[in-house]
């Protein structure tokens, strides 16, 4: 998805269950919870780094580094998501052991931020906490690929 | 694109001038604004203080080899533009486009950037300068 001057800006909100996994590793974690914050404090006006959010494969190599993948594959075979996962590079060990998990609604051009997710966990959709990712990703009405 | 109107019988003082409208879904229930999320987060001060060094890492990583900018200078003060914005008495949405370089400031903001952000003037006009060409 590309920016252009002809869409309504991109936006960028965060799901309550979001909200808990960082104050959750805040207490694991200050500088890493707190990294993550900042990244989406400062992308939400940051235009070309919402652009970059849905590029498959994108490594930004410039700095801040960080990487986005489409993680569109589950267990519902026939069904393809709109979600994504960014890494943030910088700090390792740090906030780069997590994943920021978000979809986007490309009528509303709006990025919706789902789960703050250990990598080990990240692209486990069998699992109780991803199913219910799936689900508000559904209740949210995005469209599926 | 702006979109300018003349009502019938008006004169030419009475032109509508619409220059930029943008409607945004509403927020579903269950989901915030981050800057929201984080503005009360700073109402702890352990937070608050983790939230800073985080700002300064990212100043240090993303604006190492570039130029400073404006939005550098803030990052590296530990500030978010929403409270950078409402130190100014400025909403956030103004105060950005000033960061993007899209906005010229008064002298009373460039004063008081130069006492928030305590940076010199000299290097203030700078990251001002270079927030701008950075936009065109």
């Amino acid at each position: 998805m590309r920016y252009s001057s002809g869409q309504p800006p991109y936006s960028l909100v965060v799901h309550e269950d979001a909200e808990a996994d960082l104050e959750a590793l805040y207490e694991l974690d200050e500088d890493a919870a707190a990294d993550i914050d900042v990244f989406l404090d400062e992308a939400r006006f940051n235009q070309d780094t919402l652009d970059h959010l849905t590029r498959h494969n994108y490594v930004h190599y410039g700095e801040p580094e960080y990487d986005v993948k489409e993680i569109a594959k589950t267990k519902r075979a026939s069904v393809k998501f709109n979600l994504w996962r960014v890494r943030l590079l910088w700090l390792g060990g740090h906030a780069s052991e997590y994943r920021i998990v978000y979809a986007f609604h490309p009528i509303q051009n709006r990025y919706y931020v789902l789960a703050i997710l250990p990598r080990k966990t990240a692209y486990e959709f069998n699992n109780e906490r991803n199913q219910k990712i799936l689900a508000v990703y559904d209740e949210l009405g995005i469209p599926h690929l | 694109m702006p979109y300018s109107a003349v009502l019938p019988g008006s004169n030419t003082a009475n032109v509508l001038t619409i220059v930029d409208c943008v409607a945004f879904a509403p927020v579903p229930k269950n989901f915030r604004d981050i800057a929201e999320i984080i503005a009360e987060r700073e109402e702890n001060p352990k937070r608050a203080a983790a939230l800073a060094r985080a700002r300064v890492r990212l100043s240090k990583q993303a604006y190492a080899d570039t130029k400073t900018t404006l939005a550098a200078l803030r990052l590296r003060a530990g500030l978010s533009q929403e409270r950078l914005a409402k130190m100014l008495g400025n909403s956030q949405s103004s105060y950005s486009l000033v960061e993007a370089g899209k906005r010229e400031i008064m002298l009373s903001t460039f004063e008081k950037l130069h006492e928030i952000l305590k940076v010199s003037r000299d290097e203030l006009a700078e990251a001002l300068r270079n927030s701008r060409a950075n936009h065109s």
